[in-house]
């Protein structure tokens, strides 16, 4: 159950339904939305090439331990996160923001199981692009559906739910196809 | 919060150990975090979130090295998964809910439904894949994909809300 790819598919599925949940919750602007999931995307490639760089040059040599990586990526996730917020100026912050488990997951991830530096450069900008991409989508199709909701006849609101329903087939295809 | 927080463990139970395993990490991770969040209510910082996170890993490494590891099934790739467990989303969004709780009574009233409803997924789907994986010789089933563990989350939270709302 446990493949390669499992990750990929977490993050691709988790992104749809999961953290839009928690990233869209009381959020109906779509600016800071797409400011969150693009911040952590950067996030997530950043740290995901750092710690596996650094793996090499500094952890194996003074035999430091997963757990300690864990802590040091968790804190490296929410500083950069920060910074960027800053950055960037936003201002409409939720608690889930500056960590979650895109930002802090998958660099451990791809820290414990990539063997080269162009395996983990392509992975985590595919997992990246996917988060910001499936998060915005269902954004954008969950607002107009509840937006059309109640003005809109039952045939648009079967359609936005057809919509929908295709996402999760792709993703569940993309995962058979991988697994 | 709680089924969403639940679905990426859910994924790593392939036995019924499993299951009481995640759901152990699970209950501790959101214990750990949402009491140092009550602890830090006043504090608007947001790196309390990363405290939490940092404190719950600290206990969740702590059940899994010393107690649990090696001792049981564990399932798929058990040290990712304790890190993964570390981010107890539904510990942290304990932190929303605060300003409408009613005192710490009324907060751990909605902790233990909380983390009653998570551990009820994890037995329940521990619980399938023990009666399925018998009876089909653990060749590769609807509960060797991830897909299974969303429905079975989707299915159980579906339950649980029906039966609080006539409860409750």
């Amino acid at each position: 159950m446990f493949g390669e790819y499992f990750l990929f598919f977490n993050i691709l599925l988790f992104s749809g339904f999961g953290v839009e949940i928690i990233f869209g919750h009381k959020r109906s602007d779509f600016r800071p939305y797409f400011t969150v999931c693009a911040v952590n995307s950067i996030t997530l490639v950043i740290n995901s090439i750092a710690f596996f760089f650094l793996r090499d040059l500094f952890f194996a040599k003074y035999a430091l331990k997963e757990q300690y990586v864990f802590l040091m990526i968790a804190a490296s996730a929410f500083f950069l996160n920060e910074l960027f917020f800053m950055l960037l100026r936003h201002s409409d912050f939720n608690i889930f923001d500056s960590i979650n488990l895109v930002s802090l997951v998958f660099p451990m991830q791809l820290y414990l199981s990539a063997k080269s530096a162009a395996d983990v450069f392509f992975a985590s900008s595919g997992a990246g692009l996917a988060f910001v991409m499936f998060s915005s989508l269902f954004f954008y199709i969950k607002r107009h559906a509840e937006d059309n909701g109640d003005s809109a006849d039952d045939f648009t609101v079967f359609c936005y739910e057809m919509i929908l329903f295709g996402l999760f087939s792709a993703s569940f295809s993309i995962f058979f196809r991988v697994v | 919060m709680c089924t969403i927080g639940v679905i990426p463990l859910l994924m790593a139970v392939d036995c019924l150990s499993s299951a009481a395993l995640y759901s152990v990490l699970y209950f501790t991770a959101m214990s750990v975090s949402s009491l140092s969040l009550y602890a830090l209510k006043n504090v608007t910082y947001r790196g309390k979130y990363l405290f939490a996170v940092v404190a719950a890993f600290s206990f969740n490494y702590f059940i899994y090295a010393v107690l649990l590891a090696g001792k049981y099934c564990a399932g798929g790739s058990p040290q990712m998964f304790v890190f993964i467990s570390s981010v107890s989303v539904a510990g942290i969004y304990f932190d929303y809910e605060f300003k409408h709780f009613n005192g710490f009574l009324d907060f751990l009233k909605y902790f233990f439904i909380v983390a009653a409803s998570g551990m009820a997924m994890f037995f329940t789907y521990g619980f399938l894949i023990y009666i399925f994986n018998d009876k089909l010789d653990n060749k590769i089933t609807f509960f060797s994909y991830p897909c299974s563990a969303i429905i079975t989350s989707a299915v159980c939270a579906l339950l649980i809300s029906r039966l609080l709302k006539k409860m409750i």
